[in-house]
């Protein structure tokens, strides 16, 4: 692939910079090799209600992906363990879940002391409770609502 | 004035040990023939997910239902996701719950 050559100097004002859909990344950890935005489709795993109100957004900037949504259960019982899939990419291969991303509450009606943990090589956020313990669907709350804004390496 | 909605596929990857398929899709809005706004969506395919009720502790596998998928992705499923890999992924992600 041929390169431009930007003078030492810096560059002047840019009013756009493209980027392939496909990333080319690369290993010069002061090269900036991504930027995409777009939307994803949350869903809950495992959960036999049917997801309502489901949205997602993201921005992706070299290899940090910020990925916001909104998702609601419905009035059915489920004690699985509340799991959010459909996150725009797959989270980075790590030794421990969580340590490489995870979801910050913005606004929920259901459990009020829920935490969401990236789990690697999965493209999902598991749901526990303020001292680490699984949260199940049931625990979240029968026609509840969070929005939460997850950020992720990849 | 005719308004359109097309998607058209412009990136698949292939992630890590797992073969974890990442799909980027354009949604291109037209007026008439003009492109007036498009919109990248991403999605991603694994094998499987797993998930545990906390109840009774029973963990379920649950397959990913590719039926829907066109012919290209059926075509890089069918190739990558061999026994072994779901096996593999299966009882990796099992190992966490």
């Amino acid at each position: 692939m041929s390169k431009t050559t930007i003078p030492t100097g810096g560059i002047g004002i840019l009013t756009q910079l493209a980027f392939n859909a496909t990333q080319s990344a690369s290993t010069n950890a002061n090269t900036l090799d991504d930027y995409e935005e777009g939307t994803w489709t949350p869903t809950f795993s495992g959960y036999s209600g049917t997801d309502q109100n489901a949205t997602g957004y993201y921005t992706k900037v070299g290899n940090l992906v910020t990925a916001g949504c909104r998702i609601g259960t419905d009035g059915t019982s489920d004690a699985s363990v509340a799991t959010i899939a459909g996150l725009p990419f797959t989270v980075r291969a790590s030794t421990e879940d969580g340590a490489i991303g995870g979801g910050l509450v913005t606004y929920t009606t259901g459990l009020a002391a829920q935490r969401w943990y990236a789990i690697n090589n999965t493209a999902t956020v598991k749901c526990a409770d303020g001292t680490g313990n699984d949260v199940n669907y049931n625990d979240f709350g029968a026609n509840k609502t969070v929005m939460l804004i997850i950020t992720y390496f990849v | 004035m005719a308004i359109t909605k097309e998607t058209k596929i412009v990136a698949i990857e292939i992630v890590g040990d797992y073969k974890i398929i990442q799909i980027a899709e354009d949604i291109i809005y037209k007026e008439d023939g003009v492109i007036t706004n498009t919109i990248r969506h991403r999605r991603v395919l694994h094998p499987c997910l797993v998930s545990k009720n906390t109840d009774t502790n029973e963990v379920t596998t649950e397959w990913t239902n590719t039926s829907s998928e066109v012919q290209e992705i059926k075509d890089i499923i069918d190739l990558k996701w061999t026994d072994e890999v779901k096996s593999t992924y299966e009882t990796y992600l099992k190992n966490k719950v």
